[in-house]
């Protein structure tokens, strides 16, 4: 499974690479529109992430192209958080998601691996991680294959959980995933520690064993043993 | 502040104008009245000087006083000393006809040869009198016909003349910056209107100059603080992942984190103002508010459960905001969140339309911002320091350039918030 990562900051751009070597995809990277354009069109990739905001012009064209000539790659657009234009014109050329400027790491990971996700209907869509699973396509999770009666957030949280597994999560990121980033964000921390507990009350009461732990002062982490 | 009343200028002058004729009016018929009066007097003067001249020379040549038909003559025995002559104007029948004139009549003591005789001399100064009425009942008319001219000069000019002038008027009007105006020039001949245009057209260039400026200085403010931002927030995140780290720094790397966190949010919500204050979102639309509103609340009512909020909705299906659907969004998400924020646990939020207003309210033990600057920016709650205190300015900015009013109220331990459009 090969990604595709279009950033002209190099900064950026090592850092994504790095974080998503750790888990476990092959990336490449190319840094302007020309490169990425005879890459895109020549090699096959499951993803390309792709900014918008390139020195050589704007990544829409690229993500054009692709979409002109068919090629089976999904596209996940980086932009701005204010290019609200590019953002709508980007859904519909037809990227599959977006995430804006700045992401928390552990954010795109999670849209990265929901795009594949979706890309791949036929296959078993399961995420199993010690003695939770979750189905992707029925949207369920179930510890030692009982079923956890989640609301719509508590299965958002679990799952952004598994996908970042070993990983801390800070609240901040946890906030961002489950309600957006939008203006003047309601200090939602509250939120996420009842939600939290809610869910390991859930595992709990299905006999699973607590895989989430707290990390002090800066969010929550997913063992897997 | 009270509008001072305005009026045109052309008005003004033409008012002024009469203003300054009926002065000059005043001051030339006082002035034609007084010659007159005074050559009036002079001729009666010299008609009674001749007449009297004429008398004495007669009595002189011992004519018999029955003889004159200029003036009675009485001869009179005693004379009083200090009587010398008397003028009276006064109405009496002409000898000719039956009419009635104005007449002066002159007392006057004459003596000839050692003889007193009064000498009564009239003359009729009728023609005089009505001359003078004849210029005031001339300059009345002339003064009528002048201001129905000069109405209709102002009327002439205002459609010619000063056409252009309105015309730039009008287009100063249209004015909006950042708007793209396109300025369209008017050709006229008169100086002080091709001056005005060619001002106005650099005033125009130096605004947007100053505003495309200011724009491009705040988006690439803003735009590029995004990738720094994004690399300190990312490499923090590889020091949290990093358990050596932790352990030794953990209060450090914490404090990095959030202080990036908020100037990251901080920049983006002070440009999305920015934004909104230089009316970029213009996709007006009427909007039904009661589908957007359920959909909102829906998506948070899961948030406020948690905090045992339950939200009440009494929605009016007529009720309509007339919004950019994006501007809408963020007023909604603000406003109920901010409420679910606030509220109390165990209480309720209740959000109601009517067919003219929307209104939120929520139960809450603060109360130490004060009404007078909750939409102030960074007015943000003591309870809450995380806050950026910017969501009620925006909530704020937003309804002042929809046409609508938002109030706040504290009573009774519940805030509300009502908007309702502006008359």
């Amino acid at each position: 499974m090969k990604l595709l990562i279009v950033e002209d900051n190099i900064h950026l751009a090592e850092d994504m690479q790095a974080f998503l070597h750790e888990s476990g995809y092959v990336t490449e990277h190319v840094s302007n529109l020309r490169e990425a354009c005879d890459k895109a069109l020549v090699y096959s990739y499951e993803v390309i992430i792709l900014d918008l905001g390139l020195p050589d012009g704007n990544g829409l064209e690229l993500l054009d192209e692709v979409k002109k000539r068919r090629i089976n790659s999904g596209i996940l657009i980086v932009t701005a958080k204010d290019a609200i234009d590019d953002k709508v014109k980007g859904l519909e050329l037809g990227a599959d998601d977006y995430v804006t400027k700045p992401f928390h790491k552990a954010e795109l990971l999670a849209r990265v691996k929901s795009i594949i996700r979706r890309r791949n209907f036929d296959g078993n869509n399961f995420v199993e991680i010690n003695d939770l699973k979750a189905d992707l396509n029925a949207a369920q999770i179930y510890v030692n294959g009982q079923l956890l009666d989640l609301t719509k957030k508590e299965y958002d949280l679990l799952l952004y959980f598994m996908y970042n597994k070993n990983r801390i999560l800070t609240k901040e990121s946890i906030a961002e995933h489950l309600w957006g980033d939008d203006i003047d964000q309601v200090d939602s921390f509250d939120f996420i520690y009842n939600h939290v507990k809610n869910v390991r009350k859930k595992i709990a009461k299905a006999g699973g064993q607590n895989s989430i732990r707290s990390v002090y002062g800066i969010g929550y982490k997913l063992f897997e043993q | 502040m009270r509008k001072r009343r305005t009026s045109k200028l052309l008005s003004k002058i033409s008012l002024l104008f009469l203003l300054f004729i009926v002065v000059a009016f005043v001051i030339s018929a006082t002035i034609l009245i007084f010659n007159a009066n005074k050559y009036i007097d002079k001729s009666v003067e010299r008609s009674f000087n001749k007449k009297e001249q004429q008398i004495i020379e007669k009595l002189e040549a011992g004519e018999a006083i029955s003889f004159f038909k200029e003036a009675r003559i009485i001869k009179l025995e005693t004379v009083k000393k200090d009587f010398l002559q008397t003028d009276i104007d006064t109405v009496m029948q002409a000898e000719e006809s039956n009419e009635m004139f104005l007449f002066r009549l002159r007392r006057k003591v004459i003596t000839v040869n050692h003889t007193n005789y009064l000498l009564i001399l009239k003359k009729n100064i009728d023609d005089f009198t009505n001359l003078k009425t004849d210029v005031i009942s001339t300059l009345v008319p002339v003064f009528i016909i002048l201001s129905i001219v000069i109405v209709i000069f102002n009327t002439f000019l205002s459609r010619y003349l000063f056409q252009p002038f309105n015309y730039i008027l009008k287009q100063m009007e249209c004015f909006r910056v950042g708007e793209n105006f396109s300025f369209r020039k008017i050709k006229t001949s008169t100086r002080e209107f091709t001056t005005l245009q060619e001002l106005y057209l650099e005033m125009i260039n130096q605004a947007e100059e100053d505003y495309r400026r200011i724009k491009e200085y705040t988006e690439n403010m803003s735009h590029e603080f995004q990738t720094p931002l994004s690399i300190i927030r990312n490499k923090t995140e590889n020091l949290i992942a990093d358990e050596y780290v932790m352990n030794t720094n953990a209060k450090s790397v914490k404090a990095i984190y959030d202080e990036v966190n908020h100037l990251s949010k901080l920049s983006n919500t002070l440009k999305l103002l920015t934004k909104i204050e230089n009316n970029e979102f213009v996709k007006r639309e009427q909007i039904k508010s009661k589908m957007v509103i359920e959909d909102h609340v829906e998506k948070l009512r899961e948030l406020a459960g948690l905090k045992s909020v339950p939200i009440e909705l009494d929605l009016n299906e007529d009720h309509i905001f007339e919004i950019d659907p994006f501007l809408l969004e963020i007023v909604l998400k603000n406003l109920i969140r901010n409420a679910i924020l606030y509220a109390k646990a165990k209480t309720t939020i209740q959000i109601k339309t009517s067919s003219d207003n929307f209104y939120i309210s929520n139960t809450s033990e603060l109360s130490e911002t004060l009404p007078e600057n909750i939409f102030e920016r960074f007015a943000k709650g003591k309870s809450n320091p995380s806050s950026l205190g910017l969501g009620l300015a925006i909530v704020k900015k937003i309804c002042e350039l929809n046409a609508l009013n938002i109030e706040h109220n504290f009573q009774e331990s519940t805030h509300s918030f009502s908007i309702s459009s502006v008359e």
